[in-house]
């Protein structure tokens, strides 16, 4: 599966200046305000020596995979420039692992050239020179640059094909929409961010609970109230070196808790550190063996009709802003509230915005990859889409009846006799057969 | 020239070196032809299911003799064992073609990064020294190169020292890197063959990117034996710096001796030494902070201007979790706080907050404990939802043969043989034909009925498919079912726990059942999800069975005897009408669960989980069962299963057994398993039942005894003190102390002692307990710098502030 490619073509690499404080990342691709861009350049200036830390903490989990770790997993970090902040993103090379650094304005003094999202080179002389920024001077960096490509040795660009899985792309896209229905489940000051991180148990790799106790959190074996899931909890070591200057922690989980207290099922979980001027944010999936990208919670979005061209529509109003203001969304596009929230989610689904979990709203971001392989390779879309194209969905008087692979599968309401549902009951989104059944029964 | 028929024997029977002496010469048509032949066979042979076991060597040297460049190497890849490789180089040389080193370089690029293909990687390298090419630079094979390679073949052509630095690079390297290597890599650096530097910037750069243990320890002894002299390391001061923050404990060791070495020589500048304080106060290992604020104590002598500053960074180690850390800085601060400028000390003092209460008065600060938090309350336990349709219970049969078998759900299993027994009553072809996915999906479930001539199964969830199994068939009474003490006596045999035993017993009762006596309903199903039977409904159970004219099976009723509330089980037919009584004293003297077997190997069994719904209101006689288990869980890994809160949740008087089980839990080596006895003992705390005192005296004694290790105990109270049993937790500590401390200081004391009593003292400051440990106040009394005499007297003065 995920057989597509990406390419990735810097211009000569990221570079690293003199006496290692100042970087120049080198972009690929993307888009800015003024449109699709090979090389965006996008600010200069300075930040704060701990955005370093922040950088490789990104670059880090950019780089792993903490499920069966072979070989070194390959996808750049994307960066976003939103005007008054840089966004980092980064998934890791397992899907399970979701992270990004926020640098705001109060940590950026310097000159914003565009906004936009882009690849960023992060090698290996780059990550060395950011670890070797200590103290209290800051640190010189540019996203992209100006300088023009006009003599043949500069248009020698620096190429590397990577394989472009699928799952990971749409691995990001679910992140999203799985982040905009979280709820804040607790806040822990610095010094208690502190000693619960520390105190995580190494060793563990299946499901634990993160149970608000006082002003801390303590681990339980089973869920409770209020609990959430932290699946391998040495999932969580990229916020390490960024902990001691944390003011804070919050920690978020699914809203509501859709299924009955004797349900053990894991469920996704977010870790914010509030750096004062930067956040850094990991997002994890419900098991360490499962990426984010079979979560189906952007399956609704994208069987919903008028979605597309709501989308279109709401997509086109983006000018990469920091926080999308609904209100002024709907005033603008002329759309009903809720159509706007479903567009949104729509363009979540193909990485053209992300959510923000601290302002509680979305950003737009343009992910710099072919969105129409993310769109159409979601394989329980596809199947479902030719099970209903195919007369595989028989509308009963009780139930939706969907033959698959020679057997007949009962759909009733939103539950399917498959063993997929059985074993996951709704928690990880339809399976084919209910969404062949709701296309088959919006059609109709 | 030889036939395909002639070639196919060669290829089933004969060596190697037969094919290839059989194969050589051959003109390019005559190659093509048999090369059909033979592409053809072997498609057969792995299409057909029959293989080509046994045969790899052979079709591997047909291959190399007869097949093109373009289905060599995917040729290879499929049958290659490795001791044929000889033969095959020779084969590939007779043919004298011009893309060996493609070929080399094809099979390279699937060398593996995660196991090893030792026959793949030598016939590599055979194909790179035959074409005299380039050495592949496939992550696989520098992978392969530093496991299976030998540093001497680096040397033996031009070139090939370049492979060492891209090699290090590789994941996976490092826990190859054997001593061995190492030194072959200083000689290489020795004989100008390899840049020293470009080689300690590799290591040094591999220890940044952390890793497993065994992945980093080897890139640090790589760079342990390059002895960086003081100019590299002042060179790489800030690479160095940047390992204090999250590099290994080796590793952070390592760095801050150098930068240590370096300051002694005064070569390390003022903001990196800040920069490491930092760092290195904000890490958990003890060792590390200590000999970082000594070094800080050192540099506030010899630099006083900068005093200001360092303090403030000394600040850092008031995080730590260990009062003794926190007691080193505040002596370290409080020595050099009256040269301070007010700002300086103003942010000391605001630090201070998060010291423990009497370390902070050291620095006149008034630190309040945090408050306890009051335990989450005992949901109780909820009533037994009878499954309704075929359909669903199909679906909960399915999923109890699902992935998450290991530990399945009491009362899920409760209710599927609930339903099985009522609808194969009601409807039984329906029934037939509705479980049909079952089959689909687990080809081993197919219709078979089930009598007493069956071998017993080991496994319960080979018990419960007997019972899907038997439901599929109508019953018939043709067969007599067969002798059931036979039976029974064969089960013994095979070993395991009597609640083991007595689940596949009552699996295989139902089965039988199911396949020659048919019953309306199961008598035992519980009405409430711990397990237990209302009387009432049992006893209007036993009263429709009598009016209905018919007895439930044996095992039936004496599990269902069991889950009653309250009470010996052996006595509860007291509480039912005559003709109850009557039928239950008909049971025979079976005793499904029989006195825990102490003869039974020391391990678990599976599908514990069932256990304790078995006896719902005698949770200690069943905890008795699972400490064999519990205590293997003290000993090595296991897998995480939550038992203990499921006895927590059920019923009946808390002993001895209950008491060892908890402490097992909490001295368990997997953290799942110490969460899970945590969990239980806040649900002791929420209903009321949790004794610390008596669960105190149970866990000092099996520590003093060095069954459980305080490393793994301490922690899981502080986490149950945290969910809200804090005075239980006191209780607990309180008792457990006495066997452990030796007023005497004849005996060594248990490992982590001195954690225990710093937990006590942080319970004691929160709670203000208003009695004394014994033995306590001769321990505190005495002298010297020990941590344990420390922190004895930091709790003696908690408790005597206290009181």
């Amino acid at each position: 599966m995920g057989a597509a490619v990406h390419t990735y073509r810097y211009r000569s690499g990221s570079r690293v200046g003199e006496r290692s404080r100042s970087v120049g990342l080198a972009t690929s691709g993307g888009t800015a305000l003024t449109g699709p861009s090979v090389h965006p350049f996008f600010y200069r200036g300075r930040l704060p020596a701990s955005a370093a830390e922040g950088l490789l903490a990104v670059a880090k989990v950019a780089h792993t995979r903490y499920y069966q770790p072979s070989g070194r997993a390959s996808l750049d970090p994307v960066v976003t420039c939103s005007g008054d902040r840089l966004r980092f993103e980064a998934f890791s090379g397992c899907c399970g692992v979701y992270a990004r650094l926020d640098v705001l304005s109060g940590a950026l003094d310097g000159e914003v050239v565009d906004r936009g999202t882009t690849n960023v080179d992060v090698n290996e002389p780059l990550r060395r020179a950011l670890s070797r920024v200590v103290g209290r001077d800051p640190l010189h960096l540019s996203v992209g640059s100006d300088r023009m490509v006009v003599t043949t040795r500069e248009a020698a660009v620096e190429e590397r094909k990577v394989p472009l899985p699928t799952r990971w792309l749409r691995g990001f896209a679910e992140t999203q929409v799985i982040t905009a229905g979280f709820d804040l489940r607790a806040e822990l000051a610095g010094p208690d961010a502190v000693r619960f991180v520390r105190s995580l148990p190494r060793s563990a790799r299946g499901p634990v609970w993160a149970v608000p106790a006082g002003r801390t959190l303590r681990l339980s074996g089973r869920p409770a109230a209020g609990a959430v899931c932290l699946a391998g909890p040495y999932r969580l070591e990229a916020l390490g070196p960024l902990l001691p200057h944390a003011r804070s922690m919050r920690v978020y989980g699914p809203a509501v808790p859709s299924v009955p207290s004797r349900d053990r099922r894991p469920s996704v979980s977010a870790w914010e550190l509030d750096l004062g001027h930067q956040r850094l944010v990991l997002v994890l999936s419900p098991e360490i063996s499962r990426g984010l990208s079979g979560e189906g919670a952007v399956l609704d979005a994208l069987t919903a009709p008028d979605g597309e061209s709501d989308a279109e529509l709401v997509g086109s109003l983006l000018t990469f802003e920091p926080r999308v203001d609904i209100a002024d969304l709907v005033e603008r596009s002329g759309l009903s509230e809720a159509r706007v929230r479903a567009a949104l989610t729509r363009l979540g689904t193909s990485g053209r915005v992300g959510f923000d979990l601290a302002e509680s709203a979305h950003f737009h971001r343009e992910l710099p990859f072919d969105r129409r392989v993310a769109l159409a390779a979601n394989p329980r879309l596809v199947n479902a889409k030719a099970l209903a194209a195919g007369g595989a969905v028989r509308v009963e008087s009780d139930a939706v009846v969907v033959t698959a692979a020679g057997r007949e599968y009962r759909v009733v309401g939103t539950s399917c006799s498959c063993t997929w549902w059985m074993e996951y009951r709704g928690t990880r989104g339809k399976c084919q057969h209910v969404l062949a059944a709701d296309i088959v029964r919006g059609q109709s | 020239m030889i036939e395909w028929n002639a070639l196919q024997r060669l290829l089933e029977d004969a060596e190697p070196a037969d094919v290839a002496a059989a194969l050589r010469g051959l003109a390019p048509p005559q190659r093509r032809r048999l090369a059909g032949a033979l592409v053809a066979y072997e498609r057969e042979l792995r299409t057909s299911g029959a293989g080509t076991w046994g045969m790899s060597a052979t079709l591997a040297v047909a291959g190399a003799a007869l097949l093109p460049a373009s289905s060599s190497a995917a040729w290879l890849l499929r049958h290659q064992s490795g001791a044929e490789n000889p033969t095959l180089v020779e084969v590939l040389r007779d043919r004298a073609v011009p893309w060996l080193p493609e070929l080399a370089s094809r099979l390279a690029d699937r060398l593996p990064t995660r196991e090893l293909r030792a026959g793949l990687f030598h016939l590599v390298v055979a194909l790179v020294e035959e074409s005299g090419g380039r050495a592949p630079m496939s992550d696989g094979f520098l992978f392969h190169l530093a496991a299976l390679g030998s540093p001497l073949w680096l040397r033996e052509a031009p070139g090939r020292s370049a492979l060492v630095l891209p090699m290090l690079d590789v994941d996976g390297v490092g826990a190859r890197l054997s001593p061995w290597w190492s030194d072959a890599l200083l000689a290489m650096v020795g004989d100008g063959l390899l840049d020293r530097s470009a080689l300690l910037d590799a290591s040094i750069s591999r220890l940044q990117r952390g890793g497993r243990t065994g992945e980093v320890a080897g890139f640090l002894a790589l760079h342990d034996l390059l002895e960086p002299t003081l100019d590299e390391v002042a060179l790489r001061a800030r690479d160095y710096v940047s390992l204090l923050t999250d590099a290994r404990s080796p590793v952070a060791g390592r760095a801050q001796e150098l930068l240590q070495r370096l300051d002694t020589a005064g070569a390390l500048d003022s903001e990196l030494f800040h920069e490491s304080s930092r760092r290195l106060l904000a890490r958990t290992e003890k060792k590390l902070v200590r000999a970082q604020l000594a070094w800080l104590a050192d540099v506030i002598t010899r630099a006083p201007a900068h005093l200001d500053a360092l303090l403030a960074v000394a600040t850092t180690a008031f995080r730590h979790e260990a009062a003794d850390v926190q007691a080193l800085a505040v002596d370290l601060v409080g020595k050099h706080l009256g040269q301070a400028a007010p700002a300086t000390r103003e942010q000391v003092l605001r630090e201070a907050a998060v010291l423990a209460p009497d370390l902070a008065a050291v620095l006149g600060v008034d630190v309040r404990p945090a408050p306890t938090v009051a335990v989450a309350a005992f949901v109780p336990p909820g009533p037994v939802v009878p499954i309704e349709t075929v359909d669903e219970l199909q679906r909960e049969i399915r999923s109890l043969f699902g992935r998450r078998s290991d530990h399945p759900d009491a009362i899920q299993l409760e209710r599927v043989l609930a339903a099985l027994v009522t609808f194969a009553h009601r409807d039984r072809p329906a029934l037939a034909a509705g479980l049909a996915p079952v089959s689909d999906e687990q080809e081993w479930i197919q219709p078979r009925p089930a009598t007493w001539h069956d071998r017993p199964h080991d496994a319960p969830v080979l018990a419960l498919a007997a019972v899907v199994c038997a439901a599929r068939l109508p019953s018939a009474s043709t067969d007599g079912p067969g002798d059931r003490v036979a039976w029974t006596d064969t089960l013994r045999s095979i070993g395991g726990q009597p609640p083991g035993r007595a689940v596949i017993e009552r699996l295989h009762e139902i089965a039988v059942g199911l396949s020659c006596s048919p019953r309306p309903a199961l008598v035992s199903t519980p009405t409430t999800t711990t397990g237990l039977i209302d009387p009432a409904v049992l006893e209007q159970r036993l009263r429709t069975a009598e009016a209905e004219g018919w007895q439930p099976w044996p095992s039936d009723l004496a599990h269902a005897r069991l889950r009653v509330p309250g009470g010996d089980p052996v006595e509860i037919r007291t509480l039912y009408s005559k003709e109850a009584g009557e039928i239950l004293a008909a049971v025979p003297q079976m005793g499904p669960i029989g006195p825990v077997d102490t003869a039974a190997p020391q391990r678990g069994g599976a599908w514990m989980t069932c256990w304790p719904s078995l006896v719902p209101a005698h949770r200690d006689a069943m905890a008795g069962h699972l400490l064999p288990a519990l205590r293997m869980d003290t000993v090595g890994r296991t897998s995480g299963h939550p038992l203990l809160p499921l006895l927590a949740e059920a019923d009946g008087p808390i002993g001895g057994a209950m008491h060892l089980a908890l402490c097992y839990g909490l001295g368990a080596v997997v953290a799942e398993n110490r969460m899970h006895a945590v969990d239980a003992l806040l649900i002791l705390a929420a209903r009321g039942q949790l004794d610390g005192e008596a669960l105190g005296r149970v866990v000092g004694m099996q520590v003093a005894r060095r069954e459980i290790v305080l490393g793994r105990v301490v922690p899981a109270l502080r986490d149950a003190a945290l969910g809200g049993a804090a005075p239980q937790v006191w209780e607990l500590v309180a008792a457990a102390l006495p066997p452990l401390l030796d007023p005497a200081g004849a005996v060594q004391p248990v490992p982590g002692l001195a954690d225990l009593i710093a937990l006590a003292v942080e319970l004691a400051q929160q709670l203000r307990p208003a009695h004394d440990v014994p033995g306590l106040a001769a321990v505190a009394s005495k002298r010297g710098p020990s941590r344990l005499v420390a922190e004895a007297k930091r709790l003696a003065a908690a408790v005597a502030c206290a009181a």
